[in-house]
């Protein structure tokens, strides 16, 4: 059996490279596919330490963040959707009409 | 054979207020679908009444003072405190709704959705309150955020409302993932979701010996992460940088319901996690939220008195207020609950009202919010004048307002806790405070009109405005009733009680 550790820094590297990935691209649908493997690093947390401390509360909390996640996805492409309608963008950077 | 699947004793009673604000936008959803023509005021007419029938569910099943139920295996909670916070949120609803009743077929933007959009972000809202399980706490969280990313974006197909959707939706979803990762780290440590038996845990696990087991250490990052979370949902700085935008690009009653709703229900969920999962952990997380206080105090209110905008301006200023509002969270051990209720009602009522009164004098197909607006308003309309000008005492802190007693408490238990240095640096960045509120009031006051603004008024409008002036003056001259309600507001820290 691999330990519980190994996959707990599986996903802490997961979720490092989503970090990353929302800090430094600028398209706004890879900054999702980021925030999304930030929430998938934390399933894969989420699922290891369940099996390590034998109770089935985290594989519960998995399916609540999987259905979030779409949620949140659906929300953000619409958005994206009408606002590339306006833009013909999805650059970030581009997105920045409002300062000051 | 299959194991055998043992349910729950289930108390309903805990979970009735939610029950009914989500069976209302379900159904109020459906019946919007089949309602003829184009006019939706109906439908706001019926999420009012929703939020009545709610008020009085939520009275119907308040716990006895003092005591609490649990129900759902722990997993919420029904104590004062709860109680307490839905009252308030639900009158935040109420003024939010009221006010976009004519708003939003006045700009064009009438849709049905609105309105039960509003009542389930205020269904997640109460749920914050009362959850004392992580896995509810995220839930709610996102069910109030995801909401108030579709109502951010409801100005379609204005652009400077879909970029301010997608902005919040971005760094909101970037939160979340800090959120749920915490929760992940907290359950890895404490084996358990609940934040009765985490508090439990670190209980036993730090008392066993002097070094720091490996569980605790990764509940203590977990909590880190939680807090970073939490940070952007209730805008502190360094957390802060979309509250601005956000608040200028969406719909002005959605900034109002969003600057005090979304705060109130983020900060009472981070209460009970504070002090009843992570209180042996107080020697960490005190300090850190006593810096963020004071730099959000001091950054919210000097970037606020830059603003020629009226929108960034309060939006700001919410920045600021949320700095005080931690110092509440803070010394919640001995009277911060009560104070941060009592701050959190004051600040409601003066920010929606001083955000109706931007409504009235808002025009169509324009985004200006300028001060210019506000410039002789006391020689045209005296009422309306004196309306604001109440708020922005109340919001700067000057009695005989409600904001005054609320500043006081907050910074009268950070002194009994002995946190001196916090409540110097909140007196300080007051000080700054009244000086962009006050100079909105000479320029009502003292100023020529710089160019014809002619104000809307609507029911809803003046209601909102009225309510929200008495509420402010009587609660500012008589604060004892308000100040016995928050007092009996306990929060349960251990189950049932």
């Amino acid at each position: 059996m691999v330990e519980t550790s190994y996959y707990i820094l599986l996903s802490a590297s997961l979720f490092t490279l989503g970090i990353l990935g929302v800090l430094v691209r600028r398209n706004a649908i890879v900054v999702f596919m980021s925030v999304e493997l930030m929430l998938n690093a934390a399933n894969l947390a989420f699922v290891a330490f369940a099996r390590q401390q034998g109770n089935i509360d985290g594989q519960v909390l998995v399916f609540f963040v999987i259905t979030v996640a779409a949620a949140e996805v659906a929300v953000g492409l619409a958005l994206l959707v009408t606002i590339f309608r306006n833009k013909q963008t999805a650059d970030v950077d581009a997105i920045s009409q409002l300062h000051g | 054979m299959p194991p055998e699947i043992v349910i729950p004793a289930i108390d309903v009673r805990v979970i009735a207020p939610m029950l009914t604000i989500f069976a209302w936008a379900t159904v109020l959803l459906m019946v919007d679908l089949f309602m003829p023509g184009k006019d939706r005021k109906l439908t706001g007419y019926l999420a009012l009444a929703g939020l009545a029938v709610t008020a009085l569910v939520t009275l119907a099943v308040q716990p006895a003072p003092g005591t609490s139920r649990t129900s759902f295996s722990n997993m919420v909670v029904l104590d004062s405190f709860g109680t307490t916070l839905t009252l308030i949120l639900l009158l935040i609803a109420a003024f939010s709704i009221a006010i976009s009743i004519n708003y939003l077929s006045y700009h064009n933007i009438e849709m049905g959705e609105y309105y039960p959009l509003i009542l389930f972000a205020t269904g997640g809202m109460i749920l914050l309150g009362q959850s004392t399980n992580l896995i509810l706490v995220f839930l709610g969280v996102e069910l109030l955020s995801i909401t108030l990313y579709v109502l951010t974006a409801f100005f379609y197909p204005r652009y400077t409302s879909e970029e301010a959707g997608l902005k919040y939706l971005l760094l909101g979803a970037f939160a979340a993932g800090f959120l749920i990762y915490g929760i992940a780290l907290i359950y890895g440590g404490a084996g358990t979701l609940d934040l009765f038996e985490i508090g439990a845990f670190l209980n036993t696990s730090l008392a066993v010996g002097s070094a720091f087991p490996p569980g605790a250490l990764l509940v203590l990052i977990g909590g880190a992460l939680v807090l970073i979370g939490f940070c952007f949902k209730i805008s502190l700085v360094p957390f802060h940088m979309w509250t601005p935008d956000v608040y200028e690009g969406s719909p002005t009653p959605v900034a109002a319901f969003m600057s005090v709703g979304t705060k109130g229900a983020a900060f009472a969920a981070l209460l009970r996690i504070l002090i009843v999962a992570l209180l042996p952990f107080k020697i960490y997380w005190l300090p850190v939220l006593g810096v963020l206080a004071t730099l959000t105090m001091l950054f919210g209110n000097i970037a606020a008195l830059m603003q020629p905008n009226m929108k960034r301006m309060l939006a700001y200023s919410s920045v600021g207020h949320a700095g005080y509002i931690t110092i509440g969270i803070m010394t919640a051990g001995t009277h911060g609950t009560e104070s941060f209720l009592f701050y959190l009602l004051a600040y409601a009522l003066a920010n929606m009202g001083a955000f109706a009164v931007l409504i009235t004098l808002e025009r169509r197909g324009e985004m200006a919010w300028s001060v210019d607006d506000f410039a002789g308003l006391w020689k045209r309309y005296p009422l309306l004048a004196i309306a604001m000008a109440t708020f922005m005492l109340s919001l700067a802190g000057v009695p005989p307002t409600a904001g005054f007693f609320g500043k006081f408490f907050v910074f009268a238990a950070a002194w009994e806790d002995g946190q001196i240095f916090l409540v110097f640096m909140g007196v300080l960045s007051s000080a700054i405070a009244a000086f962009f509120y006050l100079r909105v009031i000479m320029r009502m006051f003292m100023d020529e009109p710089v160019r014809e603004v002619i104000p809307i008024f609507n029911r809803g409008l003046t209601i909102t405005i009225g309510i929200a002036v008495v509420g402010t003056i009587v609660f500012g001259l008589l604060p004892t009733p308000l100040v016995s309600l928050v007092q009996n507001s306990v929060i349960a820290l251990g189950v049932g009680g």
